[in-house]
């Protein structure tokens, strides 16, 4: 029977097929990211078959597994715990993938990945065309593959290919995406040869071709995808033009491949692809372009195209053949199901944060900021089981971590009912959201997200209502268990030996509107929650100063966003006072010393301090003798972020 | 790359004592201009070297031997609008001018040791002032 979305999705959800393959729908789970759960030697671990089941069940037509680097001396892996396919001894987990994507109804695609320029991870060297030097130094430095090592790796390609076959697999891919081994041959960025490998883009694309027809010969009666570069991001610098790109595909096309996964950028592009800042449909027209010329390979796109029904739409456009989908599933591995049953209100958006790269650029495993359950899907402590015994349970906060703790607890049978001091949910991140200069929409869509889901469980939520030990008294009787969640502020008392430090303001007041700010600011500290205002107050006609007290601003980001607030504070004009503290306030502005006793005044006549921050803890002490059960998750535990918001509400959800 | 006035180099980035006072003895940051990088980095191009010794910073001008055979722990790499703005700048905020430049992808900027390898060498401040946050992953 056909479910309610698949109707109104019908594009998306018509039977496909690749090869010989029929797939029941038009969605491909990418194999974007490498987790990093596995062996240092190449095993895929518990751990990942754990997580391989969950992305077995998405519902995606096909399941591309994460890449296997294929040589048994590692010049072609690129993550510390990358899985490798180079010998039949890793074949009984390979064949447990295979298997529990078939039991789902799915195709099974295994992709080979040998990371080329950003391979050699353990070895001290890389291997690319030419001997071009990284420009990030996270890499190996290179050295130039010979003729022989070509043809080498071609074998083993072709040979890991067939293994993935035997382990029963359907198909294999290769990749180019993001600035790989094959991507480095076609690019001129990095193949600066003079033999038959470089020179002309037929020369430089010849490492492919040389590729897809080994492959093709091992395994002739399975289907073969290679992911290229609609658009390295790297022309700037001597690569590929789009033009150029899609001269490649052509090369792909007429080797017979039997599917093209059209991506964007390179690891080390100066430009963003897949940040918050890049709107969603912004790469679609590169797929299209493929399409057009190329009517009669498949096509698959998936890069900023979060949404079902924009991917629908696409395809019926004829713009591509296959979604291909994979950051937005691993924030909610439901959301093709969701599509399906017409209930795409209540997905989980990914919004863009980048936990996930920036976690593997630091050797660790990936992490996703809105699902809390990624990479621990083999603990019993991350499932959301049904509670052994029903509990009353309030919840003091309703921001990230009280309704992430709300809802999961509510999944499990508990009644929950959640106190808010304000007029809505969503705590600080209602602000921080409005005042984002990336996607307010995005980090909105958590909000939206928690309004939905409260109401779907049952969660009671009573705005308007502050839980002091007053308020406290008059309903303990009711409940069993008791969650602070109740954020963090300013700290005050920290800031108490500043001569004038009470005329700071509190920047979630300025942030809500509840405090106008005037026209000369003075923002004291620079983290994430600095820096977001002070762009928003630029942004409103503001001149704004920052004063912080480390050597560099930004200390509390991400790297993927460490970049994008330099970018930002840089572009507005924002002056920065670092290895600096406020020595003065007064109703003309702030004195400020910096590390070797300069003193320098600014005029200011709003003075507001995002640091430092303390944890909101008063009720936590007050509540102590009045509960069966307390407990704290969030930044009232200490101040962070979204992400351990969400992951400790949750996980407090999972065992109360 | 057109004759530079080594003098003037020598002056400006003497003006960013500490940013350069960490670099431990022997560390080399080299300037070509991108003409050189034609064929994989053709030997024989002239190269500006920053040069750190004992006695501070010391700037001097080498020959560029390509990708392959150059010691410089960093390689930028400049088209002449670059080069010229620079030139220009060394009167004021060269460094500012190179951080500009490295975002507007004017200088290709190359590491040839890995990160940690370039933190022990007392690197850190300089890629942070030079804007190595805005270079490449997590995009």
């Amino acid at each position: 029977m056909t479910r309610p979305g698949e109707q109104k999705l019908k594009h998306l959800f018509q039977p496909g097929k690749i090869g010989k393959f029929a797939t029941r729908n038009k969605i491909k789970y990418g194999a974007c990211c490498v987790s990093n759960y596995n062996t240092r030697d190449g095993f895929i671990t518990d751990r990942e078959l754990a997580r391989t089941k969950v992305i077995a069940a998405t519902g995606c037509g096909i399941i591309t597994n994460q890449g296997a680097y294929p040589d048994p001396l590692g010049e072609g892996k690129s993550y510390f715990r990358q899985i490798a396919l180079f010998d039949d001894k890793f074949l009984p987990q390979f064949e447990t993938i295979a298997g529990y994507i078939h039991e789902a109804g799915g195709i099974a695609i295994q992709q080979i990945l040998h990371a080329g320029r950003y391979g050699g991870i353990d070895l001290g060297y890389c291997v690319q065309p030419s001997v071009v030097p990284q420009t990030l130094p996270h890499f190996r430095p290179p050295r130039e593959i010979t003729k022989d090592q070509i043809r080498e790796t071609v074998k083993q390609h072709a040979e890991a290919a067939k293994r993935a076959v035997r382990a029963g697999f359907d198909g294999t891919e290769v990749t180019s995406f993001m600035g790989y081994l094959l991507a480095n041959f076609n690019s001129k960025f990095t193949n600066r040869r003079t033999d038959e490998y470089g020179g002309s883009i037929e020369n430089r694309g010849r490492f492919m071709r040389e590729l897809i027809d080994a492959i093709k010969q091992a395994t002739p009666d399975n289907p073969l995808s290679v992911r290229l570069n609609g658009a390295e991001l790297m022309d700037r610098w001597g690569g590929n033009t789009e033009d150029e790109c899609l001269e490649l595909m052509q090369q792909a096309v007429n080797c017979g491949v039997d599917m093209i996964s059209v991506t964007v950028g390179w690891q080390e592009a100066p430009d963003s692809s897949i940040g918050r800042d890049i709107p969603p449909g912004h790469w679609n027209y590169l797929a299209a372009r493929a399409k057009k010329l190329f009517p009669n390979t498949l096509i698959a796109f998936g890069n900023k195209l979060p949404d079902p029904p924009m991917a629908d739409d696409c395809i019926a456009k004829g713009e591509f053949d296959f979604w291909e989908v994979c950051r937005p599933l691993l924030a909610d591995p439901e959301l093709v199901h969701k599509a399906a049953d017409d209930r795409l209100h209540e997905v989980r958006r990914c919004v863009g944060s980048l936990n996930c790269l920036s976690r593997l650029f630091r050797d660790l495993p990936y992490t996703c900021t809105m699902n809390p359950a990624l990479g621990h899907e083999v603990e019993p402590e991350y499932q959301v089981t049904k509670a052994a015994v029903k509990k009353e349970i309030m919840v003091i906060g309703a921001g990230p971590a009280g309704m992430e703790c709300a809802i999961t607890a509510a999944k499990r049978g508990h009644s929950v009912t959640v106190y808010e001091k304000s007029d809505r949910i969503g705590g600080a991140l209602v602000h921080y959201a409005n005042n984002d200069l990336a996607r307010p929409e995005d980090l909105m869509s958590v909000v939206r997200h928690y309004e939905v889901m409260a109401k779907k469980h049952g969660v009671q939520v009573k705005l308007n209502t502050e839980a002091n030990a007053k308020f406290m008294r008059s309903v303990l009787h009711k409940y069993d268990v008791a969650i602070v969640a109740s954020g963090a502020g300013v700290d005050r008392e920290a800031l108490r030996g500043v001569p004038g430090a009470e005329r700071v303001v509190d920047p979630m007041d300025v942030a809500s509107g509840k405090v106008k700010a005037g026209k000369r600011i003075v923002v004291i500290g620079g983290g994430k929650i600095g820096l977001t205002l002070s762009e928003s107050l630029k942004r409103q006609g503001a001149e704004v100063t920052v004063v912080e007290r480390e050597k560099r601003i930004g200390g509390d980001l991400t790297p993927a966003f460490k970049w994008r607030h330099s970018q930002w504070i840089e572009t507005l004009k924002i002056p920065t006072y670092t290895s600096s503290r406020v020595g003065e306030i007064t109703a003309q502005g702030v004195k400020v010393l910096d590390d070797k006793g300069k003193e320098t005044f600014i005029e200011a006549d709003t003075v507001i301090a995002t640091s430092p921050r303390k944890a909101n803890q008063d009720v936590l002490h007050e509540f102590e003798w009045m509960i069966d059960e307390l407990h704290v998750c969030g930044d009232a535990v200490a101040p962070r972020g979204l992400d351990q918001a969400i992951a400790e509400g949750y996980r407090l959800g999972c065992r109360i | 790359m057109n004759p530079v006035d080594i003098g003037r180099w020598q002056a400006a980035l003497a003006s960013y004592g500490n940013t350069f006072s960490c670099l431990a003895p022997g560390s080399r940051i080299g300037l070509v201009a991108e003409a050189a990088l034609g064929d994989a980095g053709r030997a024989g191009s002239s190269m500006l070297i920053w040069y750190a010794t004992n006695q501070g910073l010391r700037v001097e001008t080498g020959s560029f031997p390509g990708f392959e055979q150059t010691d410089v722990d960093i390689l930028m790499v400049a088209d002449d609008p670059a080069l010229a703005c620079m030139n220009d700048s060394l009167a004021t905020d060269v460094l500012a001018t190179v951080r500009q430049l490295i975002r507007d992808g004017q200088i290709l900027f190359f590491a040839r040791k890995t990160r940690s390898v370039l933190d022990d060498a007392g690197y850190e401040d300089l890629l942070e002032q030079l804007g190595f946050a805005f270079m490449g992953a997590c995009r």
